[in-house]
Order: structure tokens, then sequence, then C-alpha cells
């Protein structure tokens, strides 16, 4: 559905995106991590058609973003990351231009989320909006267009966590309708709790792409606390291996079935144990912690 | 569709300054023909004039007010602004032309202002103003053409200058037909000429200022620019007119070509040219500007 290759971006000799090849599928919620400045907002611009690409190409639904950019963007709704509305018209007023602009096929389902949803009074100023509620109007407007594609850039920075809620929940009612969903964030467990798959990226590269379901289904964290000395090694059938080592006490990293890890586990000498599943964070500090990953390019 | 969607966006977001900019030329449209009725047709013609006999302290105490005032409104007024001396000299006042004279408006100084305020204002906002405030983003994620939206910049400054024309011929049309006795009353096609001088300058200056502004991210800085080169064209016509070798440089102004009186009385060829050379300075400006903005990069409004 949404595919880039080679994807580069240079302003001047400042490399705001490094060969970034990646592939959304159709009808899953794409998460994109980094920091500030990791190329997210830069990838998103790429793809709308809104910025050349200095080399690489990015298409949407086999359009080239920036050659057949209108095409592009009639398949998107895209939710800029610092919502900048016209004071000047009411809330009503600005959602009949945006659906103008596309025909005027979701207006109703837009008033209806604007007013019922977000709980906006669409008679007023925009002016007299918050910074929230310009986001909430925005919002409104991208769930309710009638497209394939959404791109939502940091959706919920300036919402209450009600209001957060209902976001991830549009966003999860988007991807049962079919929906593609980019949802570009810094708040890990909202990502972790609606993306299918996550791209972590660092200074304009794509470090890595995790798939969630998989990671779910699959790794446990083990924390144990031996008595006297723990193993050095574990039978390989476990699927079973140390990540930090620290006296008696290892965090063991499982990726096998359970079974087989109780049994051996049972013949252990075993004092505590805790068992759980990791979450967002580890993995992305792995790029963006204290000690992170060296990018291969680099070297 | 698109179009005519932004164009009426961009009309009501300028809807305040636009409705204050056309009463103030429309009052000011009255006030000039109140001062062409007072200088065809005094009103204090007919009045007596103070006894000679009158001490002068009594005189002065018992005259009316608008008697005290320097002097009627003279030749010298519309002489100055535009209206060849030709047509003034040697005419009785009653018979003075009214069209040339209400065309002459055209030169005042708080016209010209709010005219060349209003190009370079327009063009400014059209697409720097528009990526500083950050509301391009808006409009432009949509499916919308780039060059819809700057064609929709351009039609919509149009239409504030026909605007602007438009209200200073209702305030002549008004003043001649319901309000001032004036020598005739031009028919409203007649004021054509005049409105096409001052939407021809006005979007000379919009073209010359929305490259600039095409290519920019910040919407002073294409204004300041925009501005300088105003300024550069006012100061060569002036330094063209003091030096004679130099007469060339004038040629460089788009104020050169601006001439609303004589478009108004007898346009000929020339005149013609003057206003497609206003013309295509807009033409040439809207090109590049097509070619800037439909290649450029569209940063996000956050830096």
């Amino acid at each position: 559905m949404i595919l880039t290759n080679g994807l580069t971006k240079h302003y001047g000799s400042f490399p705001a995106l490094s060969k970034v090849s990646m592939e959304v599928r159709r009808g899953e919620v794409y998460g994109l991590l980094g920091p500030n400045g990791s190329g997210k907002t830069t990838t998103i611009r790429l793809l709308l058609g809104l910025l050349r690409p200095t080399s690489g190409t990015a298409s949407v639904d086999g359009f080239d973003s920036w050659r057949h950019s209108l095409e592009v963007r009639r398949r998107i709704s895209y939710l800029p990351g610092e919502v900048r509305l016209p004071g000047s018209v009411r809330g009503y007023q600005l959602l009949r231009y945006l659906n103008d602009l596309r025909g005027g096929g979701g207006m109703d389902r837009a008033v209806a989320l604007a007013e019922r949803v977000m709980g906006l009074d669409l008679r007023r100023k925009v002016r007299t909006f918050s910074t929230g509620m310009k986001q909430k109007l925005a919002l409104a407007q991208a769930f309710a267009d009638p497209v394939d594609i959404l791109i939502l850039d940091e959706p919920t920075s300036a919402l209450d966590p009600s209001a957060r809620n209902d976001v991830l929940r549009l966003v999860a009612e988007a991807r049962a309708q079919g929906q593609t969903v980019i949802f570009s964030g810094h708040v890990l467990t909202e990502v972790e709790q609606v993306a299918d798959r996550v791209a972590i990226m660092r200074r304009g590269r794509l470090m890595h792409v995790e798939d969630m379901h998989e990671r779910r289904r699959n790794l446990r964290l083990l924390l144990v606390r031996f008595q006297g000395t723990p193993p050095s090694t574990f039978p390989e059938e476990l699927e079973l291996s140390a990540r930090e080592r620290n006296g008696e006490v290892l965090l063991l990293e499982h990726r096998g079935a359970a079974g087989p890890l109780l049994g051996w586990l049972a013949s252990q000498p075993v004092a505590d144990l805790a068992i759980g599943t990791e979450d967002l964070r580890a993995l992305y500090d792995r790029y963006h912690g204290p000690n992170p990953e060296p990018d291969p390019e680099d070297r | 569709m698109a179009l005519l969607t932004i164009v009426r966006k961009l009309l009501g977001e300028t809807r305040g300054s636009l409705l204050i900019s056309t009463l103030g030329f429309f009052g000011l449209a009255l006030l000039w023909n109140w001062g062409m009725s007072e200088f065809q047709f005094p009103s204090d013609a007919d009045e007596p004039t103070p006894s000679a006999s009158a001490d002068s302290e009594g005189t002065e105490r018992e005259e009316p007010r608008r008697e005290r005032r320097r002097g009627r409104a003279g030749p010298q007024i519309y002489v100055f602004f535009g209206v060849p001396a030709e047509q003034m000299l040697g005419i009785a006042p009653g018979e003075t032309p009214t069209l040339a004279m209400q065309a002459a408006i055209a030169n005042h100084p708080l016209v010209f202002l709010a005219l060349l305020g209003w190009a370079i204002s327009r063009a400014s906002a059209a697409v720097a103003g528009e990526v500083e405030r950050g509301t391009l983003d808006l409009t432009l994620s949509r499916p919308v053409r780039r060059s819809t939206f700057l064609a929709a910049q351009i039609l919509a400054t149009l239409i504030v200058f026909a605007l602007l024309g438009l209200a200073i011929t209702a305030g002549h049309l008004a003043s001649a037909r319901f309000i001032f006795r004036l020598n005739g009353t031009p028919p409203p096609l007649e004021y054509l000429p005049m409105v096409g001088s001052l939407v021809a300058l006005g979007m000379a200056v919009f073209g010359y200022t929305l490259p600039i502004s095409s290519g920019s991210l910040s919407r002073a800085r294409s204004g300041i620019i925009g501005l300088a080169i105003t300024l550069a064209g006012i100061a060569g016509m002036i330094f063209a007119r003091q030096y004679e070798e130099y007469d060339w440089v004038a040629n460089l102004s788009v104020f050169e070509f601006y001439a609303p009186v004589a478009n108004t009385l007898d346009p000929t060829r020339e005149q013609w040219m003057d206003l497609a050379t206003l013309g295509g300075v807009f033409a040439v400006g809207s090109i590049a500007s097509f070619l800037i903005f439909l290649r450029r990069d569209l940063p996000s409004n956050s830096g």
C-alpha cells in the first residue's frame, strides 16, 4: 500500500532522512517512533508529496508521492503534528471548507465526531478554541474523511487523557474498517496499544521494524533469582537467553514454548521468579536509551 | 470547485479589511465629488457678500462657517492629482470635465497607499504567510493542486482590486446622480478605464511580490522585499524626472505605466500599451510564481 525505497531527503548538507526503505501493508496500523528530529515528519511529508525527495522513491497505492501527489492525497487524510487553524472562521465553517476541498463526502460524519465524540461547539470561532480543542477538530475531520489511509502525526500530543482514549479507540475502529493508519508518536504505550508494527527511527534512519503481534505472542521476560550460582548456559531447545546478569539474579528472554521452560525451571534451584512480557520501552531504549546500539551506517 | 472554495475562504478571511477599504474608497469618492461640486458650482455663489461698510470684527462674527475656510477647492488640486492642465485652463469652472476630474482620484495618495498596501500584503500572505502561520498544510494535504491554490490566491486578489475600483466608481456614480451638482453625469462604463488602471497597477505590484512569497518561508521578508521594489520604483520615477539623460530609468518603474486619467479621457494606443505593460508585469510574476511554487518544498509549520 505504502512503499518507500531508499528514500532520502537532504537540506543542503544536512541529511534529514537517509535511505529509508519500508512497506506499510493495507489495513495495518504502522507506528512510527523516534525522538524529535529522527525523521518521522519528514517521512510523512515526503509520502504526501509536500517535500521532494533528494533521492529514492515513495509511493502510495502505486502512485509516486511527488509526481502524482494529487492522487496520493486523494487517498490520504493527514493530521499535522502541530495543528494550525485559521482563527477567523467558526468550527462548522472550517469543517465545511475542508470537506468541500475533498468533494463534500465526510461532512456529516465530521460534524457528528466533532460534536458528539469530541464535545466541541462548532458555532464558536476557532480562535476561541484551546490548543486541545483545535486538535480535536482536526482529528474529527481526519477520521471522517472517506479515505483509505490515515496519517496521524502525534495525534494525541495536546489532548487530555479521556480524549486520548477516544483517539486510540477511533484508530482501532479505522483499522477494523480496513483503513491503513500511520501513527507517529512519542508516547510508547499508545503506539504499543494500537500498532500492528512499529518502526523505530533515529537521526533520519529507519533502525528497526517490530511486529507487535509476534512480539506479544513469542517473547517472555523472566526475572529469576537463583540459590547459589546461576547456570552459565541453557538447553538450546528452550530458546532461552540471558539479557542481563547481576550476581544471583538473571534477566532472561524466552521465545519458545511454555511447557519445557516450566519443566526446566522446576529442576533448577530457583529462589524467586517473575514472568512477564516486554514493553516497547525496552526495544525503544535499544536505539534511544543510555547505551544505544550502534548504527552500522555510522561505522 | 476547489478553486472557488479557496477563493471564498480567502475573501472571507479578509472581509473585515476589505469592507473598511471599500467603504473608505466610497467615502473618499464622495468627498472628492463634493470638492468638485464646490469648484464647478459654488454653493455660496448666489449668497450676498458681506457689507463692505461693516466693520471687520462684526463681519467675521456673522460670516457663515464655510466662509472661514482658506479658499474654495481650486483647479490646482485637480491639476496636481493628474488632470492635464490644458483640460482645466481657459474653461469656466462649470464646464470643466467631470469624468476627468473624477478619474483623477486614482492618483490620490490615499488610494495609492491602500492599493499598494493591499497588493504587497496579499502577495506576501499568499504563500509565505500561509507557510509561516502553518495553515498551508490544511489546504494542501487535501486533494488540491498547488497550481489551483496559487490561482485561487491570484483570483481573490483580482476580486479585491476590482471591488476597490468599483467602490470608487459607486462613489462617483452616487455623487453625480443623487448627491452633488456636477457638470454632467458620465455613464458607468466610462469609469472602466480608471478601474482597469487601478486593478492593473495593483496586480502588477502583486505580480512582482508573489514570486518572492512563493519561494519564501517568511511573510515579513517577502513583504519587505516587495515594498523595497515598490519604493525603488517611485524613487526611480522621481530620479528620471530630475535628470533628462536618465529618462529610461522611469521605464523600470510600474508607475510610469499608470495613467488612469489619460486612459479615461482618450485612450490611445500608447495608453493601452501602458495597461498591457502592467498586465505583462503581473503575468511574468505569476508565471515565475507558479514555476517556483510547483517545485518547492513545503516544510512543516513547526520549522
